[in-house]
């Protein structure tokens, strides 16, 4: 669907995000008039830190899905990441384990899709199982302490505003520059076009899929940490509904999952909008369980209106 | 080594009888025949009592839900689509046939208004996928978000009840020592077998399974048949959640949370890819029978909900390699 009124063409790789930040903006204004609290200032540092976590899981899985991919194994990554960090060992150690964790799982995700031919979801869905499994056994319940690095990271103020918002920059910083500005950035978006046009244009297709998974796997364990440091607890599930937020806010910020079309930016405002509808629906006391009807229902009309020539997954 | 491989694999000769070519015909049979022969073996070893009848009725009991889920996987898959909301579904048919509300009506209706309810779903998943043509990873996962929330919300988050007689029956009831559950499963995965060889539609999946392009540059009825195929796998998955239901005989909000994955690891053991791999039923039979066969024969060896998880995600990830090594080399 064609909507030239907002700026959405077929032949900028951004995607639909201008209609995102349409989108956005109507709904904080209506929340702003519908409800007193929403614009004050602890609700706003509350969105920032509940749009935080989302925004690092997001953007890592949406340059997966730019490749054409999907990462259903980002809650996984998540869980395991709040795991290691609160083992009882050597900080330094368990930072060390968690990065090379991540590693490991985005190289095993990335060679699986990319050499072995796997489908993704079928090959993220395996490691998927596989991590969570690894995460219950290192830690069956929730528990655990975080190093006190991290905890200063998490929950203070710095400039007299909430260290969260500096997480949330550095992300889409990083997005962005990645994305937008970075030569692995346009391959990505290269080989989510047309894999064999990339090919033919002298792109390593293969190391570019890895390193995308590499990429999403080590923003989910940056979420891994911020979550294991605001919860101060190690809960080998707790990223577990990450995986379809992330998915939901990549398509409501006008990423296509046929891959190549999509920006940081667009990203930002898929999170922000469901930061502040949940938020919204928060303050409006909505039924937590009637939240994920209303965000399910909000996906499929995100996914309703990216049509696209191919037809089944 | 080459005369037993050749003999295990009854089949027309070929022209080229290198090694590799023999092995590698031997690995094109469903991944389930060998984890089946695998697992018969370990639990003689291991855990004899598991490879008597009794013990064999309780698994192949425990395989019919998740044979009808594999049923229906299957089905979406080979049409290169595929549906995540198989866990939903099964969620809803266990609040449905577990609320007071269904369990007071008649057998007739407490059967059907769950299965309307698991048609519809399959029609709506259906209508985005073929009709929208949007992603069918992205419909499903939210359908299943959708149904999960709806229960919850339904239910207040706590079980509603258990379920009625008639489920109840369909769940745990036998006729002679088989139980009825099984003779439903391998009696639809039977029809579902004849009716995929027999049917233009089964033809039609076929050809769109193959390339959904050319299928529908020659005229095969792409949204038509991708529509129906959601359908018929909304009505196995809806049933399957409904045996299931009946077999565990109370409500619960955690049932569905595997499914997915079981009925895909259940898919891929069965030698089916997406759009297309083996044709032949018996494949997603045994990997029924061999996924409820691993889940007991931990049970038996006392291994955790941890380790289960990994040898699940091990074993898809085994199997889906295998098949698509098999397919870059055909």
């Amino acid at each position: 669907m064609k909507l030239p009124a907002l700026g959405i063409s077929t032949t900028s790789r951004k995607g639909g995000q201008n209609l995102s930040l349409l989108i956005v903006l109507i709904v904080a204004i209506g929340l702003s008039v519908s409800t007193q609290e929403f614009l004050s200032g602890e609700n706003t540092h509350n969105l920032v830190v509940q749009i935080t976590p989302l925004l690092l899981v997001a953007l890592g899985q949406a340059v997966v899905v730019l490749t054409g991919g999907l990462d259903v194994s980002v809650g996984a990554v998540i869980g395991l990441s709040a795991v290691i960090i609160t083992l009882p060992i050597d900080p330094n150690l368990a930072l060390a384990l968690v990065v090379a964790s991540a590693l490991v799982i985005g190289v095993v995700n990335g060679l699986a899709v990319g050499a072995l031919g796997i489908h993704p979801i079928i090959a993220t869905l395996s490691t998927s199982t596989i991590v969570t499994g690894i995460a219950l056994t290192l830690r069956p319940t929730p528990g655990g302490d975080v190093p006190l690095w991290l905890d200063r990271l998490v929950g203070t103020d710095v400039f007299g505003l909430p260290v969260e918002l500096f997480w949330s920059l550095a992300a889409i910083a990083i997005g962005l520059a990645l994305l937008q500005r970075s030569r692995l950035g346009l391959q990505i978006h290269a080989i989510g076009g047309s894999q064999s046009n990339a090919r033919l244009a002298g792109i390593k297709v293969l190391r570019t899929q890895v390193l995308a998974y590499v990429i999403c796997s080590m923003f989910a364990a940056a979420a891994g940490l911020f979550l294991a440091s605001r919860i101060s607890d190690g809960d080998a599930i707790v990223g577990l509904p990450f995986t379809l937020m992330s998915i939901t806010a990549v398509a409501l910020g006008g990423v296509q999952f046929t891959g190549g079309l999509g920006s940081a930016t667009g990203v930002l405002f898929g999170c922000l909008l469901l930061g502040f509808l949940s938020n919204g629906m928060n303050l409006l006391n909505v039924s937590p369980f009637l939240q994920s009807i209303v965000s399910g229902l909000l996906l499929l009309i995100a996914i309703a209106f990216t049509r696209r020539k191919t037809i089944g997954i | 080594m080459t005369v037993t491989e050749m003999s295990s694999v009854p089949r027309e000769p070929r022209k080229n009888t290198n090694t590799l070519h023999q092995i590698g015909r031997v690995l094109n049979l469903p991944p389930s025949v060998y984890v089946v022969i695998g697992l018969v073996l370990l639990s003689i070893y291991m855990v004899p009592v598991l490879t008597k009848t009794p013990f064999q009725m309780v698994i192949l009991r425990q395989a019919a839900p998740i044979g009808l889920v594999v049923c229906a996987q299957l089905l979406v898959m080979r049409t290169k689509s595929i549906d995540l909301s198989v866990g939903g579904i099964f969620i809803l048919m266990n609040y449905m046939v577990t609320s007071s509300f269904f369990t007071s009506l008649n057998p007739v209706a407490a059967l059907a208004v769950p299965m309307a309810a698991a048609i519809l779903i399959g029609a709506i998943n259906g209508f985005f996928i073929a009709r929208l043509r949007a992603s069918a990873v992205v419909v499903t996962l939210a359908m299943g978000a959708i149904l999960l929330g709806l229960v919850l919300f339904l239910s207040s988050g706590r079980p509603p009840g258990s379920a009625g007689d008639f489920v109840r029956f369909l769940g745990v009831g036998k006729v002679g020592i088989i139980p009825v559950a099984v003779i439903i499963w391998l009696g639809l995965a039977v029809l579902l077998e004849i009716f995929l060889r027999r049917s233009i539609y089964g033809r039609f999946v076929s050809v769109i399974g193959s390339n959904p392009t050319a299928a529908g540059l020659s005229g095969v009825p792409v949204e038509k048949t991708l529509f129906f195929t959601h359908v018929l796998a909304g009505a196995f998955a809806g049933l399957g959640g409904i045996l299931l239901a009946g077999y565990i005989g109370m409500g619960s909000v955690k049932i569905g949370t595997d499914i997915v994955m079981i009925s895909i690891a259940g898919v891929i053991l069965g030698g089916i890819t997406f759009g297309g791999g083996r044709k032949s039923i018996y494949g997603a039979i045994l990997a029924a029978y061999a996924l409820a066969y691993i889940f007991n024969l931990m049970t038996a060896l006392k291994l955790g909900e941890p380790a289960k998880l990994i040898v699940q995600g091990v074993v898809i990830f085994a199997a889906s390699a295998i098949a698509s090594y098999n397919l870059k080399r055909n």
